[in-house]
């Protein structure tokens, strides 16, 4: 029987065990399976495994399948038209946080910093879902990682891309985890100049040196140093400090 | 799947430094925090194991040339927050809400729009803070944000999100009666070994079904190219695919039960 058979049947009765997608992964992985066939990628040859946790996973099926055939439509001009013009109130974009205040400590050295009040925190994730994160990441189809701040850094002629997440804490249920990425996105390149990060939220206060690479986590947060006894309201605001 | 691939944190660091350096050295600083970001996220993986024939090295390749692709358009969506940009996107969002709210069996009414235009805010909010993570197109990823918000729209509007009728798979009469027969029984007891199996199985499709199955698997054509044949999408042909294993699975599934 000759290999296309085969897989033709595996599909029917896998044999072997599908592969391991955690629930918060889907995203991951559904947006690649998309972004696969949008390039012309066959799936069910190239990624015969993924193909099979689609087939095994209905809904999940059915959500590629359409989100396919309304980006395929898009390509074909066979979009149904909207009813009346689209919207342009762009007010949303205004909920997001704010740029940093900045200081000058010395010639050399600046002082850049993000707060998160706690009304924007629970604009951000919804304070049922920051709860729900560190009880079961699945919820969020997107993934675990949730941006707490997005921005940029000015400083001495150079730009820099700064990002605060926070995911689950992989080894302490209930806690959860910040990593901070920074990156030089100056036209003209080159690295980053040596600086270290702080987060301070409640009771927590850890500072971290950012490495070269410009990726490094801060020791897990404990609900309880940043949520009231009850945990159904964030005790303050988060501030996150850089220093150059 | 065959032996997953396990990628080590300092070999991404090595092969970054590589691929940058043979296009423009600026890049590493770049390049770097966008893969680890990735690697962490098991994106590396994914691509590496799905593509064995490829190397770390391909990969980086792949998130340098989407990031030239695709960073002007997430710099000015995320960094710059620019109007005009934002306004296009933002009317893309609430078409592709609109399209999809459709396919959910919603009205194309004032009150359907006004729920893409929800949707389409949700999904903004996401793409304003969320990472881009530079493997694969900007609309694929943006799409699926979308539809999980319009999922999540309905839900709250509706309680429950209507299913597409087409996606259900009752046991046919005619299925139900053939897998009875004792042609059938001693067949599956030799399962999946031989071509008999495969004709027999296709006396249980429709023509459409059975000539997918010929394209498919035995003139080894593409999805693509069977969709292009036929003058129809490629979802098209997909479901179809998944229809006739659904169809065949319960065929099986009702002969266990009966055993």
């Amino acid at each position: 029987m000759n290999r296309f058979l085969q897989s033709f049947f595996s599909f029917l009765n896998p044999q072997q065990p599908l592969i391991q997608v955690d629930e918060g992964e889907e995203f991951e992985m559904l947006s690649f399976l998309l972004s696969e066939t949008l390039n012309g990628v066959d799936i069910i040859q190239e990624h015969p495994d993924f193909y099979q946790h689609l087939l095994a996973d209905e809904s999940l099926h059915d959500l590629f399948i359409e989100c396919l055939e309304v980006l395929e439509a898009e390509k074909e001009n066979s979009l149904l038209p909207l009813p009346f013009p689209p919207s342009e109130d762009l007010r949303f974009l205004s909920q997001m946080p704010m740029p940093p205040s900045v200081e000058q400590l010395s010639p050399q050295n600046w002082r850049f910093e993000w707060r998160q009040t706690v009304a924007q925190l629970h604009n951000l994730f919804g304070l049922d879902a920051v709860v729900a994160v560190t009880r079961d990441a699945s919820v969020f189809f997107e993934g675990n990682w949730h941006s707490v701040i997005r921005s940029n850094a000015y400083f001495m002629d150079k730009s820099y891309a700064v990002l605060l997440e926070m995911s689950p804490d992989t080894e302490v249920e209930g806690d959860v985890q910040f990593c901070v990425l920074i990156a030089n996105i100056t036209p003209e390149g080159g690295g980053l100049p040596a600086c270290q990060a702080t987060l301070h939220w409640g009771s927590y206060r850890q500072t971290v040196n950012i490495p070269p690479n410009g990726r490094i986590c801060f020791p897990p947060v404990a609900l309880q140093m940043v949520m009231n006894p009850t945990k159904d309201d964030f005790v303050d605001d988060l501030q996150f400090i850089l220093e150059i | 799947m065959s032996e997953k691939m396990i990628i080590s944190r300092d070999a991404v660091v090595e092969v970054v430094h590589r691929v940058a350096g043979q296009k423009e050295g600026s890049l590493v600083s770049t390049l770097l925090p966008i893969i680890y970001l990735n690697w962490e996220k098991k994106r590396v993986e994914y691509y590496l194991n799905a593509h064995p024939q490829c190397q770390l090295e391909d990969y980086v390749f792949l998130v340098a040339g989407y990031y030239e692709q695709f960073f002007p358009k997430i710099y000015q969506l995320q960094i710059q927050r620019s109007h005009e940009s934002w306004l296009e996107t933002f009317s893309w969002l609430q078409s592709m809400a609109f399209n999809l709210l459709r396919k959910q069996g919603l009205q194309p009414t004032a009150e359907t729009q006004m729920l893409a235009q929800e949707c389409a805010i949700d999904a903004s909010l996401v793409i304003l803070r969320k990472s881009f993570p530079y493997d694969i197109v900007f609309q694929a990823w943006a799409m699926v944000i979308l539809k999980n918000h319009c999922r999540n729209v309905l839900r709250k509007n509706f309680n429950q999100i209507k299913k597409e009728t087409q996606y259900t798979m009752p046991l046919d009469e005619n299925v139900a009666e053939a897998a009875n027969s004792s042609k059938y029984l001693s067949l599956l007891e030799d399962r999946f070994a031989n071509q008999e199996l495969w004709d027999y199985f296709l006396t249980f499709l429709s023509e459409e079904e059975k000539e997918l199955l010929r394209l498919y698997y035995e003139e080894k054509k593409r999805i693509s190219e069977i969709a292009t044949q036929w003058g129809c999408s490629i979802s098209k042909v997909y479901k179809l695919h998944q229809w006739i294993i659904k169809k065949l699975q319960n065929l099986m599934a009702y002969d266990n039960r009966n055993k």
